[in-house]
């Protein structure tokens, strides 16, 4: 997968590329608004993540580039405005989904994940990691082949470990990812707990392992060890 | 008091003493006048008198207006006038005399003169004053009345104009300004200073009202890169524990600060009116998808929700807006309540009621509407909640009420 990242706060861009070099995917960056045309106009992206706020120019415009350049390219935007209008503007003019700033780098590799799933394997979306497999398209999960029955809360959490694997995901990030931004509850990590506990406890039912960790109270990792 | 009463109970004062005034002094000059009047005409009368005596050589008399009387022991003396009071035997009743004294020497004889004329009772001269300045009292007071109660409609009546069009100004309003125009100085002053004061005051609330706006901003982004890199630093396989820790300490006081600035920007924007999107919403079923959204909440403290609707609750507004609103109140409600009780929800077309069984309110109901006003200052939340919620129905002019009694909480919204 081809990422074209556009984004001006070079620490955040260096800190997005990280995040997608340890998960093996390599990005493009295009610091400034001309960058990024010259980028679009020479090669072509699978997934683009924009920032509305860039110096030299407005960002929705660059939609309309992209949409004409490489229409086929999954779009998100990225935005310090957290302005409705510009979400609005910016969904209108063919952008795929919107996150607003500050967002946790694995909410932001589930939302890409999720756009490519939608994007590149019409039919056939199924993550899997030893024993686990989750269908997108069915929101199925199965281990060893089994199916297993988990609430919308539990497959969100187990999708969003998935998509996140070998990685450390923190309370807050999981709470925001399944509250939402402005929920009550959102620093409420005792669901969250309860959440992890159900769904271990689902998938040893099925002679699955447990790959949840806990890495010292911070949060979670879903891994082999 | 009005300004035309203000104006007529001043001229009532002022005409009203000069009135009194004007009669003491209509009062005394006349008096004066005519006593110097009877006193020429008394001494004229004495002149003639004694004249007609020495002519004819009879005596004359007509008491009590003439006395002549012979004294030969009498002294000479000079004429003096004086007041007296006689009694009238034809009207049967006292009457007021003007009489001058004096003595003459006629034919060698000596006599006493007295020459009385009557008076004009005192009593009845300024009766005769009062009801005739009283007169014309009332009726300056009358016309100047009806002039300035006509006069004042017309004159005031720009600064009325001005005056409604002002009850019509809103902060909310850039465009507003003050459109009468009256061709007067004093009125043209006043309308100008208003316009000035009211583009400042105007501009002033929109510096305040993006300035929180901003503010947030601009944190976004350094907040961001702070996240990420802690995000990022979480990874680092060789973390002791201590070292994983600390990390994440800092990093759940920049989650905190992230909500804190999401939700401040987000009660700017609703201040600001930026969710113009409104569709028509049904309340009930919004309800049900965020008691359904909260379930593991309800669940976790083993409340029930009962959920009332007599009648649909169809309302125009921002799908967004109210779906905050309602997890608003129903988590505020499932946070404060006590274990295994119930929350009840009442629906109707006119209003949305929900109350829930918590801790007793120790303070007024509504310091919670105050932002960052926290009940137990050790909470974790912002104090933000019931100020988010309040600010949404003021954007759709429902009004919000929470009464608490004992430990009966309710929220009720009037739409």
């Amino acid at each position: 997968m081809k990422i074209l990242i556009i984004e001006d706060e070079t620490d955040l861009l260096e800190a997005m590329v990280d995040y997608f070099a340890s998960e093996g995917i390599i990005c493009e960056t295009a610091p400034t608004y001309f960058n990024a045309e010259d980028s679009l106009s020479v090669y072509s992206y699978d997934m683009i993540i924009l920032d509305l706020t860039l110096p030299g120019g407005n960002g929705l415009d660059l939609i309309k580039l992209i949409k004409e350049r490489n229409s086929s390219a999954g779009l998100l935007i990225v935005s310090a405005r957290n302005s409705l209008n510009d979400k609005l503007t910016g969904l209108d003019l063919g952008a795929d989904d919107y996150i607003t700033k500050p967002f946790h780098l694995a909410e932001l590799n589930s939302r890409i994940k999720s756009l490519a799933r939608r994007r590149f394997f019409e039919g056939k979306n199924e993550l899997t990691f030893n024993e686990i497999k989750i269908n997108t398209d069915s929101f199925e999960v199965t281990v060893n082949g089994e199916i297993i029955d988990l609430t919308r809360k539990e497959y969100d959490i187990l999708l969003y470990f998935m998509v996140n694997k070998d990685r450390v995901i923190t309370r807050e990030s999981i709470a925001e990812h399944i509250w939402g931004d402005n929920s009550t509850f959102a620093d409420n990590f005792d669901f969250i707990y309860s959440h992890i506990k159900n769904i271990r406890k689902k998938i040893e039912q099925k002679k699955g392992r447990n790959y949840l960790h806990n890495i010292y109270g911070i949060g979670y990792k879903l891994c082999e060890r | 008091m009005k300004l035309l009463q203000k104006t007529n109970r001043t001229y009532l004062i002022l005409s009203a003493s000069a009135f009194t005034i004007a009669g003491l002094l209509t009062y005394i000059i006349l008096s004066l006048f005519f006593e110097s009047q009877l006193n020429e005409k008394l001494s004229d009368s004495k002149v003639h008198l004694i004249k007609t005596i020495e002519r004819s050589g009879i005596i004359y008399t007509d008491p009590p207006y003439i006395e002549v009387r012979e004294e030969p022991v009498v002294t000479e003396i000079k004429d003096f006038y004086s007041d007296t009071v006689l009694f009238d035997t034809i009207e049967k009743e006292s009457v007021p005399f003007r009489q001058i004294t004096g003595t003459a020497l006629i034919d060698g004889k000596k006599y006493k003169i007295v020459i009385r004329n009557t008076l004009i009772e005192k009593s009845d001269f300024l009766l005769t004053i009062i009801l005739t300045t009283g007169s014309v009292f009332l009726l300056l007071l009358l016309s100047l009345y009806f002039i300035n109660k006509k006069l004042s409609h017309k004159i005031w009546s720009p600064f009325y104009g001005i005056l409604d069009e002002l009850k019509k100004f809103s902060q909310e309003n850039t465009s507003f300004t003050l459109t009468i125009s009256s061709g007067i100085e004093e009125f043209e002053e006043l309308k100008l200073t208003l316009d000035k004061l009211i583009t400042k005051v105007i501009s002033d609330y929109q510096v305040l009202k993006r300035f929180t706006e901003d503010a947030s901003h601009e944190i976004q982004t350094p907040l961001s890169i702070i996240q990420s890199r802690l995000e990022s630093l979480i990874q680092e396989p060789d973390l002791t524990e201590m070292q994983a820790t600390q990390i994440h300490s800092a990093y759940s006081a920049s989650a905190r600060l992230a909500k804190l600035t999401r939700s401040m920007l987000f009660l700017a924007r609703i201040e600001n009116r930026q969710y113009q999107e409104s569709e028509k919403i049904n309340l009930g079923t919004i309800v049900r998808s965020q008691t359904e959204f909260l379930a593991e909440a309800i669940r976790d403290k083993s409340l029930s929700v009962e959920i009332n609707s007599d009648s649909e609750c169809i309302l125009n507004a921002n799908v967004f807006l109210a779906e905050s609103l309602v997890q608003n109140l129903l988590g505020n409600a499932i946070k404060h309540s006590f274990r295994s009780s119930r929350i009840k929800i009442e629906i109707s077309n006119e209003s949305f009621v929900i109350s829930n069984n918590g801790a007793p309110l120790l303070v007024e109901p509504e310091k919670l509407f105050d932002r960052f006003y926290k009940v137990n200052s050790s909470s974790d939340s912002f104090g933000l909640g019931l100020s988010i919620a309040r600010e949404i129905c003021k954007a759709y002019n429902w009004n919000i009420i929470y009464i608490a009694k004992e430990t009966l909480h309710t929220v009720t919204i009037k739409f």
